[in-house]
């Protein structure tokens, strides 16, 4: 049967459309071999342009399709359904990314950008016509999650999958769950005990009949994929294997001590906001005249983040101490109070009532505090809005350092093989739009472990972690993309490289006859777990791996053409 | 017998987003919009902080997903009449409105919105443009159906046209349609209604709607959008010059006691995010941004604000302008201000000024709330009587909120509470 | 250096008129008409720097620069934080004339009250400038009306009566 490739150039708007010809383009890929149907379109990806993809597949007869538009991070899958739906296998569809290859980072030079939209459209068709039809891969899901971490993110997941009649095995690494909240007296903006928001889900979940609760255990090991992981914990050095069909990371992270900044280490009187709360209780008797020194570690060169909701903390201890004791005098330094949205700024409001001091200060000018032997005594800080120095006497000093990432956050991204980003959180798979999802497939996110979050916010994560978990539980199986990697095992020398490169964990050793009869060890892809990220096998010195979809002849035909 | 299916009302990136968890789960969803496309109004923003991904490139997929979702029945076009029964077991009515077109058989040419003689003023774009009295609500819409305004719509308002019914080669348009009533039956209903855009007019200090080269920020990310009215060429009003300075005055109706007391949480990063896209567009722009506390609080937006004053020619005053003045000579926005950390007073002249607007619960919260029988606070934000231990819950059982409905949230929280609504959903069906 | 009840009762001044809801945005001192008015920006004039003073410098009380707001309300109508600036100036210089802190003060020519600050007065004084008698400029409204009253009884003969029912 003859090649029969339909072109569907994009012009995204004015994304490519402002830069590249795309009429040119249009009327360039009409004269290359094997091309059967062209056109252009506004938005390919609009109704307009998937139905027309699909009418043209029908009407012209095509056997292939290539898309020349955006990038196949977010529309290739489109793309690839929509020749599905025409009746067209899907992986006899090409992608050529235009927007991000091309006109974006041309901008200036709009005929050469055409010239290379020409270039890319005749590599893609070239390519095409030697994909060959591929099925995807189908996996049974276990219906049981792992969770790790049993605070308030990690036990909202936990009743909620639970409740939706999952089995969820939930690891906390101390001795009780609960978590960081578990260390704070009151909470924001209710100032209720943290034990009403955390007791009656540490109780519901100790006795929830789908729920088992690890204490002191430790997660040594995850093997397997979506669907089929097999993990194992470590719980009174003894070891325990579990087969689960998901797994939540929500272990959270802790407070920073700032050793070294504003007399932390000299004055007893200087201590952190949470180390306040442990200490005090609701006792604050000899605490008159309080400062609150805000963005102690964060908002920095070394620690560029803000802490999200640190300023609410430092102003619910502050409304607290007002509330016990009206007479005293509190102020907090701060760089911006970020109080954003509707509870928060009323919260701001009440402790201006209250007569809490804000003062601004400038981080190129911090506050200095002085003292005799172990005991502060005095803030000076330079008010920024006033421009000039104040003086403040002190019975205490509260410094207020944000969240910093938990300090297991390295040795998990090692055994699961999830990213973590610069600033030492784990990196979700989309900041927009998949906040509580990691690249990998079948592994979610929740709460601190991602970033500083408020109990709200851990709670609504903890939830919508639990709705992704549920999805491929509740379909009882994942289907996996077909261009995965494969070994031809009689070229494998068996030299680890790919075992060992493998971002994803999916190579691992397998036996092998060879023709002689010969046994011995050769590389093996997991297809379930494969990305298809090609790494192993641009890496294979034997030439052993291939990867379907970007084969040496494909690659070659697109080479040829330039 | 609980019902496997929920309603997701407003069609915005919380509802579609809740709507594609829920489907995925197994549970049937119906998606009430009442705009005749979903996309709600990331729809109409160009890009998105603080990755700059541009924000239909991202949203598309979605919205593609739920028209195409086989457990997603779209009601675009509709509005919710009321809801019975309790939760496990609601009944809801809900009118389709006519579209006076028929949605099998417009193909979404464009032809009649061609030749229609009538123009209106383009609410998607901020006013900023015209479309006709026919019309796709934006390029990428979906379900990509045209619509007849029947406000504007000569025919259907008794004078002489049919202009769009003699063009259109696909027999879609049909003056005799009419609304259409439809009952089911579901086990939850999930609340996303988003918000809307707070009118700056009373704030006549600022200008708006008397000095041309102000405008909010809604109608300056119409500019620079390439789907907008301007082809995303930045240029003022009053000259179409374009220009080399610009100046954003933050909490416009936000934060302000006279108006709304709240922070609307967004326009800190918004604004930052218009004055780097604005420097894309003419790199040799820059921007000054008036603010009172520089909000900047989610994953990665501190770095944004950094590259911002580095890379694009950003600068930062800590100050709540007074007043804008118009310079007669040139059109030039003046603003007054008091520079507060060097407390020095200044009037300086910009090309143009964008106002950060507050945003506020969508209008028709208030009648939605009516028929679903919730309570909503002061300021018409979904109420939430059961507070922090569950952040999705309304007044009514099965009744749950998420997004921009119940409190001011960017993107990446709305996505957030739209997955976790959706597990809230699938315990009331699971147990119920 | 003032006396302590007199801090004292400043502080309770600053507090009964909510100055402590303040967010320091500036947007008073914006809108202020002391620019125009006075023909520069002084932030020791402005709300802000009234307030800094009284709270940091309060051996400064008797400074004049708390005598050049013209309690016009411009910062009461536009403060975001609802603060009424307005009627904490005119608390506050009651509360100073009450302790002796008159001299910046103008009282009214006829009946003795204080009527409006000096710096106010000389600025009236300079825009009329010999265009018309400055004269009742130093006297208050009150008594201006009453002279006014006062001259409408002679022309008009009305009764007593009607007039009060007026």
């Amino acid at each position: 049967m003859s090649v029969r490739t339909g072109v569907f150039i994009c012009h995204c708007g004015t994304n490519i459309g402002g830069i590249v010809n795309v009429p040119e383009v249009v009327e360039y890929a009409r004269t290359l071999p094997n091309v059967a149907f062209t056109e252009g379109n506004l938005y390919t990806c609009s109704e307009d342009g998937l139905s027309s993809i699909r009418k043209n597949i029908k009407e012209h007869d095509l056997n292939r399709v290539v898309v020349a538009s955006c990038t196949p991070r977010t529309h290739e899958i489109l793309f690839r359904q929509n020749c599905e739906l025409a009746g067209l296998n899907k992986y006899l569809f090409e992608f050529v990314n235009l927007r991000e290859h091309c006109s974006w980072v041309h901008m200036d030079a709009h005929d050469d950008a055409t010239l290379k939209a020409k270039d890319l459209v005749r590599m893609g068709i070239a390519k095409v016509s030697l994909l060959t039809p591929q099925e995807d891969l189908s996996t049974d899901v276990i219906r049981a999650c792992l969770i790790i971490g049993g605070g308030i993110s990690g036990l909202s997941a936990s009743l909620t999958l639970a409740n939706q009649g999952y089995h969820v095995a939930l690891i906390e690494k101390n001795d009780r769950l609960g978590g960081l909240l578990k260390d704070i007296n009151r909470v924001f903006p209710s100032n209720e005990p943290s034990s009403h928001l955390l007791d009656p889900l540490i109780n519901s979940s100790s006795k929830h009949q789908n729920i088992d609760v690890y204490l002191e255990a430790e997660l040594t090991d995850v093997k397997g994929f979506i669907g089929d992981f097999t993990v194992t914990l470590s719980q009174d050095s003894k070891t325990k294997e579990l087969k689960v069909g998901t797994i939540i990371v929500s272990t959270g992270a802790q407070e920073l001590k700032p050793a070294g900044s504003f007399g932390y280490d000299r004055f007893d009187n200087v201590m952190t906001q949470l180390e306040f709360e442990q200490r005090f209780k609701s006792d604050f008797d000899g605490l008159n005249r309080v400062v609150m020194i805000n963005c102690v570690g964060a908002r920095m060169e070394e620690r560029k983040y803000c802490g999200r909701f640190c300023c609410i903390t430092g102003i619910k201890n502050a409304v607290l101490l007002k509330e016990a004791n009206p007479g005293a005098e509190i102020s907090i330094l701060q760089r911006d109070i970020m109080a954003c949205g509707k509870v928060f700024e009323d919260y701001y409001r009440t402790a201006l009532e209250m007569g809490i001091r804000f003062i601004r200060y400038n981080v190129d000018r911090p506050p200095d505090i002085t003292g005799s032997d172990n005991v502060a005594d005095k803030v000076r800080v330079y008010h920024e809005l006033m421009g000039r120095d104040i003086e403040i006497d002190v019975d205490a000093v509260l410094l207020t350092t944000p969240l910093i990432p938990g300090e297991d956050n390295q040795q998990l991204s090692r055994i699961m093989k999830i990213p973590v980003g610069n600033d030492g959180y784990f990196l979700e798979a989309h900041q927009k739009l998949r906040p509580v999802e990691f690249p990998s497939d079948g592994i979610f996110l929740a709460g601190c472990a991602r970033y500083p979050t408020d109990i709200s916010e851990c709670i609504s994560q903890g939830y919508a972690a639990a709705t992704k978990a549920a999805i491929p539980m509740a379909r009882g199986l994942v289907i996996t993309d077909a261009f995965t990697c494969e070994v031809d095992p009689s070229r494998c020398s068996a030299c680890g490289r790919c075992v060992e490169i493998c971002p994803f964990g999916a190579i691992d050793w397998a036996d092998w006859r060879d023709m002689k009869g010969e046994t011995g060890s050769v590389a093996m892809v997991n297809p379930t777990e494969c990305k298809g990220c090609g790494l192993c096998s641009s890496s294979c010195l034997s030439s052993a791996i291939t990867l379907k979809g970007f084969t040496d002849e494909e690659i070659l035909a697109m080479v040829n053409t330039v | 017998m609980t019902r496997k299916a929920a309603l997701v009302i407003g069609g915005g990136i919380a509802g579609i987003q809740a709507s594609i968890d829920l489907a995925n789960m197994g549970i049937q969803v119906y998606l009430v919009e009442k705009n005749p496309s979903i996309g709600g109004r990331m729809a109409q923003l160009d890009k998105t902080f603080p990755t700059n991904d541009c924000a239909m490139c991202i949203l598309a997929p979605k919205m593609i997903e739920c028209a195409n979702h086989e457990n997603i029945r779209l009601l675009t076009y509709s509005e919710l009449d009321e809801l019975t029964g309790d939760a496990g077991r609601f009944k809801a009515k809900i009118t389709k409105k006519a579209r006076f077109i028929e949605e099998d058989k417009c193909v979404g040419c464009g032809e009649c919105a061609e030749k229609c003689p009538t123009k209106v003023n383009d609410d998607f774009n901020a006013g900023l443009g015209k479309r006709k009295a026919i019309y796709k609500f934006f390029p990428q819409a979906v379900p990509s159906t045209y619509v007849i305004d029947p406000d504007y719509c000569r025919t259907l308002n008794g004078k002489k046209c049919g202009v769009c019914e003699k063009i259109c080669k696909a027999k879609a348009v049909n003056y005799e349609q009419k609304d259409e009533v439809l009952t089911i039956e579901i086990g939850a209903v999930i609340l996303a209604s988003g918000f809307d855009l707070y009118n700056v007019a009373p704030l006549t200090e600022y200008g708006w709607g008397k000095i041309k080269n102000v405008l909010t920020a809604m109608q300056f990310e119409r500019m620079i959008c390439a789907s907008g009215p301007t082809g995303g060429h930045l240029k003022r009003p009053s000259d179409d010059k374009e220009p080399e300075r610009l100046a954003f005055i933050q909490c416009v109706g936000s934060r302000d006691i006279r108006h709304k007391r709240y922070c609307s949480a967004v326009c800190c990063m918004h604004a930052t995010k218009e004055a780097i896209l604005a420097h894309e567009h003419c790199p040799g722009l820059s921007s000054t941004i008036f603010y009172m506390d520089m909000r900047a609080v989610g994953k990665g937006f501190q770095e944004y604000v950094q590259r911002a004053k580095d890379q694009y020619a950003v600068e930062y005053i800590r100050a709540r302008p007074g007043r804008v003045t118009e310079n007669e000579e040139n059109q030039n926005p003046v603003i007054h201000y008091e520079d507060t950390v060097n407390r020095e007073f200044r009037a300086e002249e910009f090309d143009m000024v964008i106002l950060s607007q507050a945003l506020v619960p969508a209008e028709s919260n208030r009648s939605i709330a009516e028929k679903l029988n919730i309570g909503l606070d002061e300021f018409g934000f979904v109420s939430n009587p059961q507070g922090m231990a569950n952040p999705f819950g309304t007044s009514r059982a099965g009744v749950f909120g998420c997004g921009f409905c119940q409190s001011p949230m960017d993107v990446p929280d709305s996505v957030v509470r739209a997955s976790a609504a959706a597990s809230k959903v699938a315990e009331v069906l699971a147990s119920a | 250096m003032p006396a302590l009840d007199l801090k004292a009762e400043v502080e309770k001044l600053l507090h009964d008129n909510k100055l402590n809801l303040c967010f320091e945005c500036g947007k008073c001192s914006a809108v202020c008409p002391m620019l125009d008015f006075y023909g520069e920006y002084n932030y020791d004039r402005s709300p802000r720097g009234v307030v800094e003073r009284l709270s940091l410098d309060p051996e400064k009380i008797e400074d004049e620069s708390l005598w050049y707001c013209l309690t016009c309300q411009a910062c009461t109508f536009f403060c975001p934080s609802g603060i009424d600036f307005q009627s904490f100036m005119t608390d506050l210089r009651e509360l100073l004339l009450k302790n002796g802190f008159k001299k910046h003060a103008f009282f009214c020519s006829v009946c003795g009250r204080y009527f409006m600050p000096k710096k106010e007065l000389e600025y009236i004084k300079k825009i009329l400038d010999g265009k018309k008698s400055c004269e009742y400029m130093y006297v208050c409204p009150e008594c201006r009306k009453k002279d006014y009253a006062e001259i409408l009884h002679r022309v008009a003969h009305w009764p007593k009566q009607s007039i009060k029912k007026a």
